[in-house]
């Protein structure tokens, strides 16, 4: 039996490993490749639809075929990224493993990189470095479009097997959420020459996994507090109001998030006091977020300022929009 | 509206308005309603398809409120507001053509609370159209105004870009700058600023990688990182400029966003850092000159070409390596005291021996 563990070597060869089988094997190695051979063999593949069988020694050095990842798409919110865990089954723990992408049924492959982006060569990583049972990313996947992923192992030389079967999974549509509230806001009535603050606060809440962040822009139907019945605006203005003669516009004055963001007011409706951003019937940005954001809260109020000139009407009126946009 | 009154009118007018004040504008202008909240997606789209065809797709919308709403959707045009890829929302005007082009299935409908609603969206190219096309397409609730006081409403915007593949597309982009915000950080995150300009005459996206390294050839064994670069796919219209910036935030220790109870916290509207000491990652302690190689490609309609450019920053933790010279001349003023302290203490022993000899 020891002198199975014996290598055979003369001046003109050396065998570097033995399989038990009808011929030997050897192995040749140079600083850019390895190979192992055999002779004296069946050699040949089998297959069908559903297995592949090689014949020879070399074969059952080989480990098994990993089986299929677990893959998630976040219960449906990631839309440039899949999670993905390696099932490593029976392997040892010193297998390494590579991670093989597809959108089209591996017509075209990527392989993904220990940062999660996906490249042209397979990157063999242990399980752990992998993420272990957690898992890992993929990233920089296209949205709403399914995507195949197979896993290969290897454990030293001659080792590696052929990826396996793959698992499938679908990223979502980024999606931008906008709520306000409520649809009317309490100016009171405008007594001449006053800055005169809304009572109630309209509250913009937006909500966005679009990477590049969204804003939200502000439109008046009239630009101002206009009174049909006497034909007159009291127009919207950026500036302060205490300074000027009349004027309508917004102000923010909060803005926050739970995660991401920041979601931040934007100038000239970020001041305070009687500075206000105007009330145009072209939008205008009012909040931004630079990035994905959760939850983002801000509350805004008007204000308005009649002159003694202004024709006294209980129409003054205007519809003011807020639109929501994420970036193209 | 202003007009010069004579003062005797004026001064009446003035009266009738301080004592009118009160009907300017009623106390409430209108019941508080529940408010509008939508949620829709895609946020963007690009749609490609020739002149003499059509090109659809659908888009998503959902009311999350708990009443119905009717629905409307209304057109905007839109170019490049800034380098961050924030549209410049146009009204439509009557040389906006290409709006009509677009039609909706439905094109209004009552939303029903929490369920999505597909809106097909299909352009029908005309075989004169040529280049790209830039639609934005508003669902508006439909909202009775009130007829004093304010109405508040709002919409969701979804962008779509339309690539009519024309012959006289020209699809190039370039480096206009890669920079980082400073040449010399104590920690990371590194912000790494790509200004990308399209000179070409159709929008397109260019996407790839920031590959760090100590190493000023930033040969493939020496990169230490790769920090990947618009990574969304986010588009840049022909004429401008669009600015993708990214961080490079592998590091120990390094400043990330403050959170207290899982939610960011702000200041004047900017995020608040706070220096994370994660000893488990201390082999990323980031000392010395850095090199940055930038590698976009994008598709000139034949093959992808790669764009590039290079810089290099250094990261220096002067504050912990001025505390391990403290360390270190502590040490050495410790073991010179202590050698002094041998050396005079066998000095004494040498006296007191000299005095008892």
């Amino acid at each position: 039996m020891m002198l199975f563990a014996a290598f055979s070597a003369s001046n003109t060869y050396k065998l570097n490993s033995y399989s038990i089988g009808p011929g030997g094997t050897n192995s040749a190695a140079s600083s850019t490749y390895r190979t192992q051979s055999n002779a004296g063999e069946i050699s040949g593949t089998g297959n069908s639809t559903t297995y592949t069988e090689y014949s020879g020694a070399v074969q059952t050095e080989q480990l098994n075929v990993p089986l299929a990842p677990t893959l998630s798409n976040g219960s449906g919110t990631y839309y440039n990224e899949l999670q993905f865990t390696i099932n490593p089954g029976i392997l040892p723990s010193d297998t390494t493993y590579a991670v093989a992408v597809s959108p089209n049924n591996f017509v075209t492959t990527y392989y993904v990189q220990g940062i999660g982006i996906l490249g042209g060569t397979p990157l063999y990583q242990t399980y752990t470095a992998w993420g272990g049972s957690s898992g890992s990313y993929m990233t920089g996947l296209s949205y709403s479009s399914t995507y195949e992923v197979k896993v290969a192992a290897m454990e030293g030389f001659f080792t590696n097997t052929e990826f396996g079967p793959y698992a499938s999974s679908t990223t979502t549509s980024p999606s931008i959420s906008l709520s306000i509230s409520p649809t009317s806001s309490n100016l009171g009535s405008l007594t001449a020459g006053s800055v005169i603050t809304s009572s109630t606060n309209i509250n913009a809440s937006l909500t966005t996994d679009a990477e590049s962040g969204a804003n939200v822009f502000v439109y008046g139907q009239y630009g101002g507090l206009h009174s049909p019945s006497k034909g007159y605006t009291i127009a919207g203005v950026s500036g302060n109001l205490a300074a000027l003669s009349e004027g309508f516009g917004l102000q923010g004055v909060s803005a926050t998030q739970s995660s991401g963001g920041p979601l931040s007011l934007v100038s000239p409706y970020n001041q305070s006091a009687n500075n206000v951003g105007i009330d145009s019937t072209v939008p205008y940005r009012i909040l931004t977020t630079p990035q994905e954001v959760q939850s983002g809260s801000s509350v805004i109020e008007l204000q308005a300022k009649s002159a003694n000139t202004d024709l006294a009407a209980s129409d003054y009126q205007d519809l003011l929009t807020f639109t929501a946009s994420a970036a193209f | 509206m202003k007009k010069a009154f004579p003062l005797l009118v004026e001064l009446c007018l003035a009266a009738v308005v301080l004592v009118a004040s009160a009907l300017v504008l009623p106390s409430r202008v209108m019941a508080a309603g529940i408010g509008v909240s939508l949620t829709t997606s895609p946020v963007s789209e690009v749609l490609v398809s020739g002149p003499g065809t059509t090109a659809t797709t659908t888009l998503h919308v959902q009311n999350n409120n708990t009443l119905p709403v009717p629905m409307t959707i209304k057109l905007y045009t839109f170019g490049a507001a800034g380098t961050t890829g924030r549209p410049a929302l146009q009204d439509a005007t009557p040389a906006d053509t290409f709006l009509s082009w677009a039609h909706f299935s439905p094109s209004s409908f009552i939303a029903q609370p929490d369920i999505p609603v597909a809106v097909t969206m299909t352009i029908d190219i005309p075989k004169t159209a040529a280049l790209g096309y830039n639609y934005g397409i508003a669902f508006v609730p439909t909202i009775s105004a009130s007829n004093s006081g304010v109405t508040v409403n709002g919409s969701n915007l979804i962008l779509i870009l339309l690539d009519t593949s024309s012959g006289n597309e020209v699809r190039s982009v370039q480096v206009a700058s890669f920079t980082v915000t400073k040449k010399l950080y104590e920690y990371l995150p590194v912000t790494f600023n790509v200004n990308i300009h399209n000179n070409g005459n159709i929008f397109l996206p260019a996407s790839g990688d920031i590959f760090i390294s100590k190493s000023a050839n930033i040969a493939p064994g020496t990169i230490i990182d790769t920090i990947a670069v618009n990574n969304s796919q986010g588009n840049i219209l022909p004429g401008t400029n669009r600015v993708f910036q990214e961080q490079w935030s592998d590091g120990f220790p390094v400043f990330l966003p403050k959170e207290i109870d899982g939610h960011a916290i702000t200041k004047h509207n900017q995020a608040v850092y706070q220096l994370n000491w994660n000893f488990s990652r201390v082999d990323k302690l980031r000392f010395g000159k850095y090199y940055a190689k930038l590698v976009l490609s994008y598709s000139n309609g034949e093959r992808p070409v790669p764009v590039m450019a290079v810089l290099s920053f250094w990261v220096v933790p002067w504050k912990l390596l001025l505390l391990l010279l403290l360390f270190i001349l502590l040490f050495i003023g410790l073991i010179i005291f202590v050698i002094l302290l041998v050396h005079r203490m066998r000095k004494l022993q040498k006296g007191s021996y000299r005095r008892h000899g």
